[in-house]
Parts: structure tokens; C-alpha cells; sequence
């Protein structure tokens, strides 16, 4: 058991800033005010409380106060292994440095001893190879202990590295690392792509030397290969470990840029560990008591950051193995005591979507803090976190490659309060700023850092003049750091990153320069043009996918080839996380009037939202193409999966989880993707639990692909008379009733957040007869009620619909009522009363344009919308002047709902009122009190929700969370 | 490139191992000795899949031609329609192989009827038990056993289980929980199939199915 400090060691660091200012510095907010307002006293103050080795003089603790070009300490001098594997009072050299952690084989540790002497050891060996000070080491390896040694022995011979996995593609590493002009390769090749080793040295034609870590044969050829064990074996004794300045090249790392390359940016060796010592110790209160296990990989910053935990004393482990399943992780953290745990809201959603509890499963008494990085984290996973793993702190950590730290993060002095960040970094000027740069407080807007930091890049590669670095973060804002995310900060310092503000694509946490797909798809001879966008994912809540738009050439067609083709190239040349989930053929690209490529106007446009920059845009009527090309494909899925589009998403997503790879197509065989038998198993349960179809191993393996599943599982669930699980729980069913389109997909995302242990269905009752002709509400109710009957004998029952659906609800709950059953809630999600039921003075109230939206929804809108209105007018229109058969039965559902007289309920209802209905319900909603006596009014917020006027509804990604929250509070 | 043979749990089969991860070089000589249609098959696959078909299948044709005394790229070798590798009933052969990460594992034998296996042992986690191809009575003999040996015993239950049906030609549609394996290490017999283990690196379960050939049982 680890037994916490009696004071953090952020109530030591601030008792010491104030015995040094004379300050009282314990208000919430103080420290970091005080850190912002003195930052010369505050990094003075920083490096020597840490005590950190280094010589020279720190006098001088930054150059300037510009941003953009302020040195820290330029005369102290350092060495980052040194600072890590230095002797720490109170930590023996026997306690624990680094345990690596494998699938399939045991676990070795390395000692603090031990490591320091490895290190020592390979620094022998590669100062033997020739590598000296300066020199650059490309080391493309798993996350293993032996890459940890590698990088801490280069970092001491003063050669900074660059890492990366070896799961990557050449031409993705290739665009990388030709950048770095290595002098040594570093290679791993038991985990490459075929002939990816051999591309890396025939690409990097500057490397003088390579050293593999693998027991394959050493590859013949010019450049002269050596297993690193075989070096270590002939090595002389061990250089010293000489101390530089603190601007000294430590890491290059890559930051995926919109266009171009991916930037490669140099991290000087105190700048960054400063930085993280910083985080670990006043932030994360990381201590030699620790365990940390932070899952990446050696590609991604997390790596970097999760090293110079050793600078701590504390005990890291690594993972070089697949997470193939929900309980990989956990099971690793329970097995190895590890007391933080870094993960990232993708993984945390997986385990909630496959009802995976931690803490009921594994043994996770030593956790105290989960911090989660890459993407946005979602409230209700907060409420996850705090039901199924514990009492510990869920600290969204955020921040950035280019700066190889975060600017919101943990802290130790303050409660985590739902969906944020607790706090800025220390010594970070973070702030939200409007297009004018003035800052906002409570509202997303840019996340700018307004004053020199350490670990600010040293500077670019490849960018003599500082051009490409300025044009990176300099540009928007004159005079302050703008890193690109969108973010709100609160008046009490904690803080919510909204994602990414330019077109960089972040995918499950993966970082993808549109750029890199862009090379990849260059050589396609069928496409003119291509961008990509990220979409919020309608088959997964809280997560995106990308959407890739091409304009193709003359006389070529998006075929079935086609799309296989860039998907393959994708997954070939780049990675699986290049590979996007949709793409769809567009006669044109927005851009602005000066020729300048819009991502964020095509990705407004593809999420259906607001395009906010419509007026910079030279074509804006390509938007409209764009989002009903996208609508079309989506709806082509649908046509597809005759069930509905969602599925095919769903079991997508399902597939590519067990598989572990992104890059599935509709059509893709099981066993072609690398999938084995074992895996169809654990498929196919996770069909059965997510989507409530069982689909025996021999349906399956007749088409093994998503579409074959598809249809597998939509004749398996949703019959005829069936009533579809969409959660699985227990005890008594919450019962949500089909929208006017007869489509449930719309509740997907309340379905998922809902806070109850209890089943969820859905009810599809046909909403036409047998001749083809609308029924009554009365009707559609009946038949709703004796097939929910079927599952559910007898009451107490839970009801409850929107709009139309809500109609359905109460006419069942009436009917049910009237046969002596009893209904124990009716939620009621923005039903507006239909015209029959008002009064002469409701009516007056209501308006008839208003009503003509109030049934629509789901994905059908859309395309409803645009039949609808030829041009800009808003006719009103009589459902017998429509032709359209989509909109001609909706248009029918509708009449259908207006010619309702709810009888009267016994059942206690509560009405969720959207926001922005409240204009047009007003007045009317004593109609519904006279249905229900005991109606209680909810108000939550968001729209109405059709997609029709572009506004937000109240089921939307953006406003769900809180409904969810609010239903499930009524359902108790 | 084939390993060296681990002992043959059986004299009239010979099982050999095949490292999945070898070079670029290899992968191309083992292409040439393939027929269009496996060619093809391996195209199909992900990069990573289709090196492991090239290789597993080379293999399995190099060790057939040494029983044959033939060329590797002559070797009649067929494809059923689940995808059981097929030869010709005069050779008085039957062929069967597996893979799993980077080990492969082949099987020839005379005069028998045979199906192979290999797995990686995966991670216990009680989702297992969920997965349907656990008999009751298996599911009980893995909850008597200590946690740390479930996941070998349920890998290996795995594999006997789909060694079996793989040697009927059926495939894991032929019925998991109905194929009855138990989940010991110790040689069993299941309906009239032979199943044993096969000394694979750790980290690796492999087992072996071999039944008669004059009474096949199906």
C-alpha cells in the first residue's frame, strides 16, 4: 500500500514560494498567479526546490519575456540521463526503475542500478560506434525497457533522438524522420512492416551506422549494421556523461502539420525536463512510492513525458503488447501495482461501451489517480470512472507535442469537478482568447499561452530562418503561443479543451496531419483533389472518424476499387489510423477567396453544423454539395443494412475494436484483416451484448465481413414483432418508442450515457397498416403496447418518446392504464401537443411554420431538406402537393400526430422542455398538463433538434450529456 | 524457413515449425513455389497476413515435397471448400497448419487423417466464459483451477478443440462446446479423434488431432 505524503509536495513547493516572496500564496488560484506574474522568481524558485543536477549559473533565468524567442537558464548546463538515473536520498539502487511489461512472456524489471548500469553500458557501445555529441538517432522500437535504455544513452552522450513504432508504415516514417538526417538507426525489425527496414536506410542516406535490437540476420549492403548486444559485448569503458547547456537537443519530435511535412521540432534537455518534473512532482504529486504505467507508444509525446518520471524516483512501467480488450489494461495495472494510470477517453470508452468494470474485475486498490489524455474526455466518463474504477481523481490532462507538456492538467490542492481539467500549468500564462485575442473567461475560445515557457521547442528542422515556426504558432496572435486547440477556461482555473481548432484530425487520440494523407493518395491517378475532415462519429458517442472528400478527375468514378484502393494505400503507406471511415466523391473543395483550402468550412459542413466562415469562402455552395454528398453516403450504408444505416457503424466499430486496426471496409474479410478464430468469438459476444443480436458462428462465417454481420444482425434482432435491446442491464425495462421516421438511431447517444443499471428497448411499432395507409396514434400504440407485452408481461412499465415517439408513449401509457396496468414514468423529450388537443388560445400561440419541424429527425432530415426547398423560401406546403415518398410519409406521420387527443394519464410524467422550444410550446403546455396532472417540466438544453434549421437539439453530441443526466435523475 | 522439428508426438506425423518473421527475401522465394489461386488467397490478406500465408503455405508445400520427392511448386496440394488444405487420395497424405503471431506450425502425416492447431495463450479474463464454446463441464474444470492457469488451460481447450474439427474439415462451425476436450494437458480421446499436445515455444499452445484414416469419423 502506498502511503501518500503527509503534505503534497505542491503544499511543500508552495511554502517555499512564499518563505521566498513573502507572500501568502494558499487562495485558490494564487500559486499560479504568483508563477505567471514572477516568472523569473517562480523557474528560479522551481530548479532549485527540485534539485535537479546541473552546474554553471542561474542567474540569468530567461532572456526576455517574447514568446517566441525567450532562452531559459543559458547558463546552466545539464544532462537529462543524468538527471534521471542520478542516486535519489531515499530511493535505494535496488528499487524498481522500469518494468517491462509483454503479452505472452513474463515481465522483467530493471532496478535503478541495474538501468543506470545499462545505460552506461549501450553509451559505451554507441560512443564506440562513433556517435557523438550532436549526433542524430532515429530509434524506431516498441515500448519496451530496451528502447528506454537506447534513448538515455544517446540523451547522455548528448545525441538527441527521435522515436518511433515500428507498427508504422516506410513512407510515414520516411516523411518523419528524412527531416532528422540521422546519423544512427536504431531498429527494432521484429515488430516492422515488411521491408520497411530496408526502406528507413535507403531513405536516410545520412546515417553512417546501424545498430538493430532484434536477432534477425543483419541485413548486407554498404552501411555497416551491428546487433547493439554484440557492441555492448565489444565496448570499451564508459564515456562521462558531460553536462550541457540547457538548450542542449534532447528530443526531435513531429507535430503533424495541416500542409506540408510533419513538423520536426527539436525539445532542448532542460526545457523539457524541467518541465516534467514539474508536472510529475507539483502537479501529479508523483513520488518514489509510484508506479507509473501511461499507456503510448514510443511515436507519441506520452512517451517522452512518462520517461523523466524516473527524474522522480518513481517506478515506470511499459507495454509493448495489443490491448485486446477491455481488460488489458486494467488486468496490467492490477498485476503490476501501478498507482497512476495514464490512459486516454478512447480506451475508457471502450470499457464502458463493453460494460467492462474495472474495479469489480481486478484488484485496483493501489490506483490512486486515472489521467486520460489525446481527445476530449466526456462527462459521464467521469461518472464511469468514479462508479467502476473508484474514489480516484480523473485528471484530464492536455496539452501538446510542441511544447512536449500539457497546459491544463491535475492538481493535487483542488477537487476534479466533471468534464475538466482541475488546473493550468504552473508558470503558464494559459488563457482562452476571442479572434481579437482578448481573453474570455468562461467560453471556448483559443488556447493561446501569453509568456515564454521552458519547454518551448528549440526550434524547427529544416527551417533556417524560424519562418515554419513562427507560421506555426505566432501567426494567429501576434506576441503569444497559439497552439491550435479550442479551449474554455473557468473563473476558477479549471479548464476544457474542445479539440482541435484547425484541420489536424485527432482520431481516438491519434494525431494525423491531413497532410500525410494527402502524399499517400498523390499518386492516385483517379483523383484531382482530396481532403480530410473529422466527423463526429454517429455510430460511436464522444468519438470521431474521418470523413475523406475527392474530387475525382474527369470520366472517373468513385467505385467499389476505388475506395479499396485508398483505403489500402492508406493502410500501407501511412497507418491504420490514416485509413478513413467514409469517402465520398464532391465536385469541390471550399476554399477561401485568396485560394486558401478551408478544412474547418468542409468539416462544419460534414458534421452538419454551422459553417462559421461561410462568407471567406469563394464557392460556399460547394458546402451544401459537400453535406449532401456525405448525407448520401451515409444513407447508402442504410440502403445497405436494411435496418438502418447505424449498424453497419456499429458493427464496424466492433470489428475494428477486436481487430485492433482502423481500417475496415464493408466488405473486408475476417480472416484477410488478420482476425482468427478466437477473435470471431469474442466478435461475436460483443454483438450480442452491444447490439442484443446473436448471430451463431455459422451465419457469420457464411459472409465474414461488416456488411455480412450487418445483415446477420438485423435479421437476428430487429424482426418483425421484435423489440431491439439497445442496453442490456437488469431488472425492469426502459422502454424508448420510435420517431416519426420509425427510427430509433436517434436515441443512440442518450442511450449510452443513461446513468441506470436497468435494460433499455426500443420499440419500432409499424406506423402504417397493412394497406399501406398511416394509422392513428391510438393504433401505432396498440400495437406497440402488445409487443412490448411480449417482453414485458405486465407493469410497472417506464415509457418514454420524442416528439412523435412521445405522442406513441402517452397514448400507450393510456392504453396501458386502461387496462389496469400501471405505468410508473412517462418521459416526454420536447412533444410539442398536437393541434387537436389544444384550446382556441393554444392555438392562437402555436405557429403552423414552427410545427411543420416538430416531428423530424434522424438522418433522413437532411435529405428531406433539401427536396424541400428548392430554394430559399420556406413554403408551406400541404402534404398533398408533396411527391416525395420520404417526405410524403413523414408529412402523413405528422398529420397523424396533429389529429391526436391524448387521453388523460394517471402515470407521473416528466416533460423535458428544450431549450429552445420555449418560444414556440409557450402557452401550450397547459394542453399537456391537462393530459398529465402530475407533469413535472425539465428544462435542458439545446433545440427541437431537426437538422432542418441548423440548430442544436437537445439530442445532438453537444446537449445529450445533459439530458442523460436529467433522465436518468426522473427515471429513479 | 522451417525450423527444427520438435519430437513428433506420433511417428506417422511430422510437424514442423515455421518462423512467420523471416525476411523480405524468403517471403519472395516462398511466393514462386505457391499456385495462382494461393497467391491470390495471400493477396487478399493485409500485408501481414498475406506474408503469413506465403509462408505457412511454401512451408507446408517444401515439407510435402520431401515426402513426395517432388518439387515444392509440384506438390498436388488443393484447397477444400472450408479451405482444408486436400491431396490426393493415392499419396495416402493428409496435411493440416496453423499459425498464430510469428510461429507457424505444419503437420503431414501417413496414413492418417490429422488436424492442427497453435494459439497464443491469450489473457484469462471471465469474457471467456461468455464466448459459447466452453462446454459446462469445461467452463467448472476452469473455475477449480488457480487463476494464473486458466488462460493457458483455455487456450488450450481452444486449440484441442479446434484441432479436431479442423481434422473433420469442418472448421469451428463443426461445434466448439459440442467438441468436448476438457482443458488438461494429458492425451485424450474424442470421439475417435487422438488429441495431444505439440511442444511449441512458451507463450504458445499447440495440440494435435489425428484419427484413423480408414474409419474417419465425422
Amino acid at each position: 500500500m502506498t502511503l501518500a505524503p503527509a503534505r503534497t509536495q505542491l503544499a511543500l513547493f508552495r511554502a517555499r514560494c512564499e518563505e521566498v516572496t513573502g507572500l501568502a500564496l494558499d487562495a485558490p488560484g494564487a500559486l499560479h498567479a504568483f508563477s505567471v506574474a514572477q516568472p523569473e522568481l517562480f523557474w528560479r524558485t522551481l530548479l532549485d526546490w527540485t534539485q535537479l543536477p546541473w552546474s554553471g549559473s542561474a542567474d540569468v533565468v530567461r532572456t526576455s519575456g517574447d514568446v517566441e524567442t525567450a532562452r531559459f537558464f543559458p547558463d546552466v548546463r545539464l544532462n537529462y540521463a543524468e538527471a534521471l538515473l542520478r542516486p535519489l536520498p531515499g530511493v535505494p539502487d535496488d528499487a524498481r526503475a522500469v518494468t517491462a511489461v509483454h503479452a505472452g512472456r513474463p515481465a522483467e524489471t530493471l532496478t535503478r542500478g541495474r538501468l543506470r548500469a545499462e545505460v552506461a553500458g549501450t553509451a559505451a557501445a554507441l560512443a564506440g560506434a562513433g556517435l557523438v555529441a550532436g549526433d542524430r538517432v532515429v530509434l524506431v522500437a516498441p515500448h519496451t525497457a530496451g528502447t528506454i535504455v537506447v534513448a538515455l544513452a544517446a540523451a547522455a552522450l548528448g545525441a538527441p533522438v527521435s522515436t518511433a513504432a515500428p507498427d508504422m508504415g516506410a513512407a510515414a516514417l520516411l516523411g518523419r524522420f528524412e527531416q532528422v538526417e540521422p546519423a544512427f538507426l536504431v531498429l527494432d525489425r521484429a515488430a516492422m512492416g515488411t521491408g520497411t527496414a530496408e526502406a528507413l536506410v535507403a531513405g536516410l542516406p545520412t546515417a553512417r551506422r546501424l545498430v538493430v535490437l532484434d536477432d534477425l540476420p543483419l541485413p548486407g549492403g554498404p552501411l555497416p549494421a551491428d546487433r547493439l548486444a554484440d557492441l555492448v559485448a565489444g565496448a570499451g569503458p564508459a564515456p562521462e556523461w558531460e553536462r550541457r547547456p540547457f538548450d542542449h537537443p534532447l528530443f526531435v519530435m513531429f507535430s503533424s502539420g495541416t500542409t506540408g511535412p510533419p513538423k520536426a521540432m527539436v525539445h532542448g534537455a532542460g526545457g523539457t525536463l524541467l518541465e516534467h518534473v514539474k508536472e510529475h512532482r507539483l502537479h501529479g504529486d508523483l513520488t518514489p512510492a509510484d508506479t507509473l504505467y501511461f499507456h503510448t507508444t514510443t511515436a507519441w509525446m506520452m512517451w517522452n513525458w512518462q520517461l523523466s518520471a524516473l527524474a522522480v524516483g518513481a517506478h515506470v512501467v511499459t507495454y509493448d503488447g495489443p490491448v485486446s480488450g477491455p481488460g488489458t489494461l486494467w488486468e496490467l495495472v492490477a498485476a503490476h501495482g501501478v498507482t497512476v494510470f495514464g490512459t486516454s477517453p478512447a480506451y475508457l470508452q471502450l470499457c464502458q461501451d463493453a460494460g467492462y468494470r474495472p474495479a469489480a474485475e481486478v484488484d485496483l486498490s493501489r490506483v490512486r489517480a486515472v489521467l486520460s489524455t489525446g481527445a476530449v474526455l466526456h462527462d459521464w466518463q467521469f461518472d464511469w470512472v468514479a462508479e467502476h474504477v473508484g474514489p480516484v481523481p480523473l485528471q484530464s490532462i492536455s496539452g501538446g507535442t510542441d511544447v512536449i507538456g500539457c497546459f491544463v492538467l491535475g492538481t493535487p490542492d483542488a477537487p476534479v469537478r466533471r468534464g475538466r481539467s482541475q488546473a493550468r500549468s504552473l508558470g503558464l500564462d494559459v488563457a482562452a482568447v476571442d479572434e481579437d485575442g482578448a481573453e474570455v473567461v468562461g467560453a471556448v475560445g483559443e488556447l493561446v499561452c501569453r509568456n515564454p515557457f521552458p519547454s518551448r521547442p528549440v526550434g524547427f528542422l529544416r527551417d533556417p530562418d524560424g519562418a515554419r515556426f513562427h507560421a506555426s504558432y505566432f501567426a494567429a496572435h501576434p506576441g503569444v503561443w497559439t497552439h491550435g486547440d479550442l479551449v474554455d477556461v473557468d473563473a476558477d482555473g479549471s479548464a476544457r479543451v474542445h479539440g482541435r481548432s484547425d484541420g489536424v484530425l485527432n482520431v481516438d487520440g491519434v494525431r494525423i496531419g491531413p497532410s500525410e494523407i494527402y502524399t499517400v493518395l498523390r499518386g492516385v491517378p483517379e483523383i484531382a483533389d482530396v481532403m480530410a475532415v473529422e466527423q463526429r462519429d454517429p455510430g460511436r458517442p464522444g468519438a470521431t472518424r474521418i470523413v475523406l472528400l475527392v474530387v475525382l478527375r474527369e470520366g472517373a468514378t468513385l467505385s467499389g476499387g476505388l475506395d479499396r484502393t485508398i483505403r489500402r494505400r492508406l493502410r500501407e503507406q501511412a497507418s491504420a489510423a490514416h485509413v478513413p471511415a467514409l469517402v465520398v466523391a464532391v465536385p469541390e473543395l471550399p476554399t477561401t477567396h485568396n485560394g486558401k483550402r478551408s478544412e474547418r468550412a468542409a468539416r462544419d459542413a460534414v458534421n452538419g453544423d454551422p459553417v462559421a466562415n461561410a462568407g471567406a469562402l469563394r464557392s460556399p455552395g460547394c458546402l451544401e454539395a459537400v453535406r449532401a454528398a456525405v448525407a448520401a453516403a451515409t444513407a447508402g450504408g442504410a440502403a445497405a443494412a436494411p435496418d438502418g444505416d447505424p449498424l453497419l457503424q456499429a458493427v464496424t466499430a466492433l470489428w475494428t475494436e477486436v481487430l485492433g486496426t482502423g481500417a475496415v471496409g464493408p466488405d473486408d474479410d475476417f480472416a484477410d484483416l488478420g482476425g482468427t478464430s478466437r477473435q470471431v468469438l469474442s466478435l461475436l459476444r460483443r454483438v450480442r451484448l452491444d447490439l442484443g443480436a446473436d448471430v451463431p458462428l455459422e451465419v457469420f462465417a457464411d459472409r465474414p465481413t461488416p456488411r455480412g454481420l450487418a445483415r446477420a444482425v438485423a435479421a437476428g434482432s430487429a424482426g418483425d414483432g421484435g423489440v431491439p435491446v439497445l442496453r442490456g442491464g437488469a431488472g425492469r425495462p426502459v422502454v424508448l418508442v420510435a420517431d416519426a421516421w420509425g427510427q430509433l438511431n436517434l436515441y443512440a447517444g442518450l442511450v449510452r450515457r443513461l446513468a441506470t443499471g436497468r435494460p433499455v428497448l426500443g420499440l419500432q411499432p409499424a406506423l402504417t397498416g397493412p394497406d399501406g395507409t398511416h394509422s392513428t396514434i391510438e393504433e401505432v400504440a396498440q400495437r406497440a403496447v402488445s409487443r412490448l407485452r411480449a417482453v414485458q408481461p405486465e407493469g410497472p412499465y417506464s415509457l418514454a418518446g420524442y416528439s412523435f415517439g412521445g405522442l406513441v408513449a402517452t397514448a400507450m401509457t393510456a392504453a396501458l392504464e386502461a387496462e389496469g396496468e400501471t405505468v410508473a414514468w412517462l418521459g416526454l423529450l420536447d412533444v410539442r401537443p398536437p393541434r387537436a388537443s389544444l384550446g382556441r388560445r393554444e392555438l392562437t400561440a402555436q405557429r403552423w411554420w414552427a410545427r411543420l419541424r416538430t416531428l423530424r429527425s434522424g438522418g433522413p432530415a437532411a435529405a428531406v431538406r433539401r427536396r424541400l426547398r428548392p430554394s430559399a423560401a420556406v413554403p408551406e406546403r400541404s402534404p398533398a402537393a408533396v411527391a416525395d415518398p420520404e417526405l410524403a410519409f413523414f408529412t402523413r406521420s405528422e398529420a397523424v400526430g396533429e389529429a391526436f387527443r391524448p387521453a388523460q394519464v394517471a402515470a407521473p410524467v416528466t416533460f423535458f422542455l428544450a431549450e429552445g422550444s420555449r418560444p414556440t410550446v409557450r402557452g401550450t403546455l397547459s394542453a399537456w398538463r391537462r393530459v398529465a396532472r402530475r407533469l413535472a417540466v425539465v428544462v435542458v438544453p439545446g433545440h427541437h433538434g431537426d437538422l432542418d434549421d441548423d440548430r442544436v437539439g437537445l439530442l445532438s453530441e453537444q446537449h445529450v450529456g445533459t439530458l442523460a443526466a436529467r433522465f436518468s435523475v426522473a427515471l429513479r | 524457413m522451417p525450423l527444427p522439428a520438435p519430437p513428433s508426438p506420433r511417428a506417422d506425423v511430422a510437424l514442423t515449425l515455421v518462423d512467420l518473421a523471416a525476411d523480405d527475401d524468403e517471403v519472395a522465394r516462398a511466393e514462386s513455389v505457391l499456385s495462382p489461386a494461393e497467391l491470390a488467397r495471400a493477396r487478399r490478406g493485409t500485408p501481414a497476413v498475406h506474408r503469413r500465408r506465403v509462408l505457412l503455405r511454401a512451408a507446408l508445400r517444401t515439407v510435402l515435397a520431401a515426402e513426395l520427392g517432388t518439387g515444392p511448386a509440384e506438390v498436388p496440394l488443393t484447397a477444400g471448400a472450408l479451405g482444408r488444405p486436400q491431396l490426393p487420395a493415392g499419396t495416402g497424405l493428409d496435411a493440416g497448419c496453423s499459425a498464430a503471431g510469428a510461429l507457424g506450425l505444419v503437420a503431414v502425416g501417413r496414413g492418417c487423417r490429422l488436424g492442427v492447431d497453435v494459439e497464443p495463450v491469450a489473457p484469462w479474463t471471465a469474457a471467456v466464459l461468455d464466448e459459447g464454446w466452453l462446454a459446462p463441464v469445461e467452463q467448472q474444470q476452469l473455475a477449480t483451477l488457480p487463476a494464473r492457469d486458466r488462460a493457458l488451460a483455455a487456450t488450450r481447450a481452444w486449440t484441442r478443440k479446434e484441432a479436431v474439427l479442423k481434422g473433420r474439415g469442418a472448421g469451428v462451425r463443426g461445434g466448439l462446446a459440442a467438441t468436448v476436450t476438457g482443458v488438461g494437458h494429458a492425451p485424450v480421446t474424442v470421439d475417435g479423434w487422438s488429441v495431444r499436445d505439440v511442444p511449441v515455444p512458451d507463450g504458445w499452445v499447440a495440440s494435435l488431432a489425428t484419427a484413423p484414416d480408414e474409419e474417419t469419423p465425422r
